[in-house]
């Protein structure tokens, strides 16, 4: 087995959307004092354990969020949900790691590079960073990861060398083992290997032997496995609120970014995504986002989102971004499809691309296909589809058709029984003669005739046979 | 200076009247006959412009400005891409459209809520390059619209179809080819050529027989 732990350092900031890469000096404030700054901060001076008095005084309109251990939380289990379409073996390590296995992946990814360089780009479009180690041991790699030691360690004879060179503050303990450890006279793992197990656990209590004896491969060390939640649902809080659209877009990347990953995992798709935007006293603004088909293309549902905020404008500030999607579709792994982003686009893919693009702008029911129907009746004869899902038909052999037809047979007023329509109309074929309908109570009884104005447009017209027999136009010979 | 006015003329968006083939010469590729021999023989290439804006100018509706252009549709419906319809006036009817060769699986048709959208719609049908024609009923189009059609049909190698009112011949217009129909006293309908890339400055007058051309859609000719 081979671990890969991601360390999410900057995580506290990169909780609140688009705080890292904000123009303003914003920080993340705990207990009074500066828990992480966003470069604009750092380039002011502040500094991280800085009283947060001090960092208002050196950087004027400086934003401040409260640090948040649940929000920080949440981010983790979203980016573990990210992180299944490289593993399906991926565990929490809080607060700010996840521990993915990826021994069973690498001949997947054509190895260790390729696969690491994939994390790198798709960590990238969602707008985060995080140290990557690698080691036979869960406990080995978050532990090298927490130092920033990337190079990889393979195999276990290399694994007690790397280890040994890992100073002892690595370890997270609490200040008073930490100042024990120290009157031992050990800075290093090496150090504390050095002294003999039962020695070890006396002084320094069982657990922190069973950690070292956890990252050298010496005890068990089982992992829970995330399980990504069967219906998808994410959200993802603003360091203030806004109505720049364009100050929304890094938090549906994160969003998105996450679903996709999801749906690799589960080899999946979707057609629907609604979008959140929360208020702070109104009811969220809803953005719908439908595709003809399946799919799981964050720049495709990225751009086809930023249609929909495009056309919503914001009235109110906005202070978090929700992204649901209820059903997934199954959808064929398309190959190698984790790493390349640059998929080769088919004419086919382009063709959804249109009808994807015309209906989030218009509205499904705007964007329509035809059929022919197999009916007598002419308005009957035909109906609306969806794109893409009829089939072409053998036309009926009827006598000639117009290419216009009215939605409403409009009725003509008619003088010494000669109908007129921009003056007296000529009836030039017919009648033909449709009687049908008789069994759904819609029954027509009509004569219809093609006929042309004195301005040479060239109509269908019909007579009723009942009635009153009047005149109708129903259709243009364009 | 002059080297900037040369790349300035290189641009697809830019055509010179007095250029007879300005670019490439014309073949079957980039003209799309309408199977009206009368028209095709005096259009340069012998048919509409493939990738180019047409516009097709009429006072009503009904007097055979789709007859002209249903031969090539049901061509080009045929050919792998999509025919595209964006606000069309009435309710195109299917039984009319499918007897007249014209493949039903391969039209769309967008209803727009406004000019706006229809600009808008029409350019990315034309741009995406999944349709080999896309057709339109605009209600106003500006010279600036026009343009960015133009460059969306280019781009997209897209036959863009215009039907517009006749009051928008007088207005400027960068369309590859502008025709204005008349249906004369007699059941003939004229073609008249407004502007053609190719053809000299100057209009010429056409008389395209009313009857249909091809055997593909018999059902639809004109009776005299």
């Amino acid at each position: 087995m081979l671990w890969l732990c991601l360390h999410f350092v900057r995580l506290p900031i990169e909780s609140l959307s688009g705080a890292e890469t904000a123009e303003h000096p914003l920080v993340i404030s705990h207990a009074n004092a500066v828990m992480q700054a966003n470069a604009p901060a750092i380039q002011a001076g502040i500094r991280p354990g800085m009283a947060i008095a001090a960092a208002r005084a050196i950087s004027d309109g400086l934003r401040e969020c409260d640090y948040c251990g649940d929000r920080e939380a949440r981010m983790l289990e979203q980016l573990a949900t990210w992180a299944v379409q490289f593993t399906s073996r991926v565990s929490l390590q809080p607060p700010r790691a996840l521990l993915l296995e990826i021994g069973a992946s690498l001949a997947y990814f054509d190895g260790l590079e390729s696969l690491r360089q994939g994390l790198r780009n798709s960590l990238a479009n969602i707008g985060h960073q995080a140290t990557a180690a690698i080691a036979p041991t869960p406990t080995a790699a978050w532990l090298l990861a927490r130092q920033d030691d990337t190079a990889p360690v393979i195999t276990r004879a290399e694994l007690g060398e790397r280890l040994a060179r890992i100073p002892v503050a690595a370890l997270d303990l609490e200040p008073a083992r930490q100042n024990a450890i120290h009157g031992l006279g050990c800075t290093t793992l090496g150090d504390l290997r050095a002294i003999p197990a039962d020695g070890l656990a006396k002084r320094l209590g069982r657990h922190l032997l069973a950690t070292l004896q956890r990252a050298h491969g010496e005890r068990a060390d089982p992992r829970v496995d995330w399980q990504p939640p069967p219906r998808f649902q994410a959200r993802i809080e603003l360091p203030a609120e806004t109505t720049h659209s364009d100050r929304l877009r890094p938090g549906f990347e994160h969003l998105l970014g996450v679903l996709c990953g999801q749906l690799r995992y589960r080899e999946a798709g979707v057609t629907r995504i609604l979008c959140e935007l929360h208020h702070p006293s109104h009811s969220p603004t809803r953005l719908r986002v439908g595709m003809s088909r399946p799919g799981r293309d964050p720049h495709h549902l990225g751009m086809l989102l930023d249609q929909q905020l495009e056309q919503c404008r914001l009235t109110t500030g906005v202070i978090a971004l929700t992204l649901k999607a209820d059903t997934f579709h199954a959808l064929a792994p398309a190959p190698r499809d984790l790493l390349d982003d640059g998929q080769q686009a088919t004419p086919d893919d382009a063709w959804h691309q249109l009808i994807d693009n015309l209906s989030n702008r218009l509205g499904p029911d705007r964007v329509r296909a035809l059929a022919v129907d197999d009916e007598h009746r002419p308005e009957r004869a035909w109906r609306f589809t969806d794109p893409g899902r009829n089939r072409a038909n053998d036309p009926p052999a009827l006598p000639p058709r117009p290419a216009w037809l009215l939605g409403q047979p409009v009725r003509l007023i008619s003088r010494g029984g000669q109908p007129h329509h921009h003056g007296p109309l000529i009836l030039e074929h017919g009648p033909e003669r449709i009687e049908s309908g008789w069994w759904d109570g819609q029954d027509v009884s009509r004569d219809y005739y093609q006929a042309i104005t004195p301005a040479g447009e060239r109509l269908w017209v019909f007579r009723e046979r009942r009635g009153e027999r009047r005149w109708y136009l129903h259709g243009l010979f364009a | 200076m002059e080297q900037a006015i040369h790349q300035l003329l290189e641009q697809p968006g830019i055509w010179r009247a007095s250029d007879r083939h300005a670019g490439s010469q014309p073949t079957a590729h980039t003209h799309v006959p309408t199977g009206f021999s009368g028209l095709d023989a005096v259009l340069p290439g012998g048919g509409l412009p493939a990738r180019a804006l047409t516009e097709v100018m009429h006072a009503r509706h009904g007097i055979g400005e789709l007859q002209l252009v249903l031969p090539a549709l049901a061509r080009l419906s045929r050919g792998g891409r999509w025919v595209a319809l964006v606000a069309p006036p009435f309710i195109p009817y299917a039984p009319a459209l499918a007897a007249s060769g014209v493949d039903l699986s391969r039209m769309l048709i967008v209803h727009p809520h406004n000019d706006q959208q229809a600009l808008w719609s029409i350019e990315q049908a034309l741009r995406l390059g999944t349709c080999a024609a896309v057709l339109a009923w605009p209600n106003r189009c500006d010279d600036r619209s026009l343009r960015r059609l133009q460059l969306a049909a280019e781009s997209g190698d897209s036959l863009g179809l215009l039907f517009r009112d006749t009051a928008a011949a007088s207005e400027r217009s960068p369309a590859a080819l502008r025709l204005a129909l008349e249906r004369r006293q007699g059941g003939q309908l004229d073609v008249q050529v407004l502007k053609c890339r190719g053809i000299p400055a100057g209009t010429i007058g056409l008389e395209a027989g009313p009857v249909a051309p091809e055997a593909q859609a018999p059902s639809l000719a004109l009776a005299h």
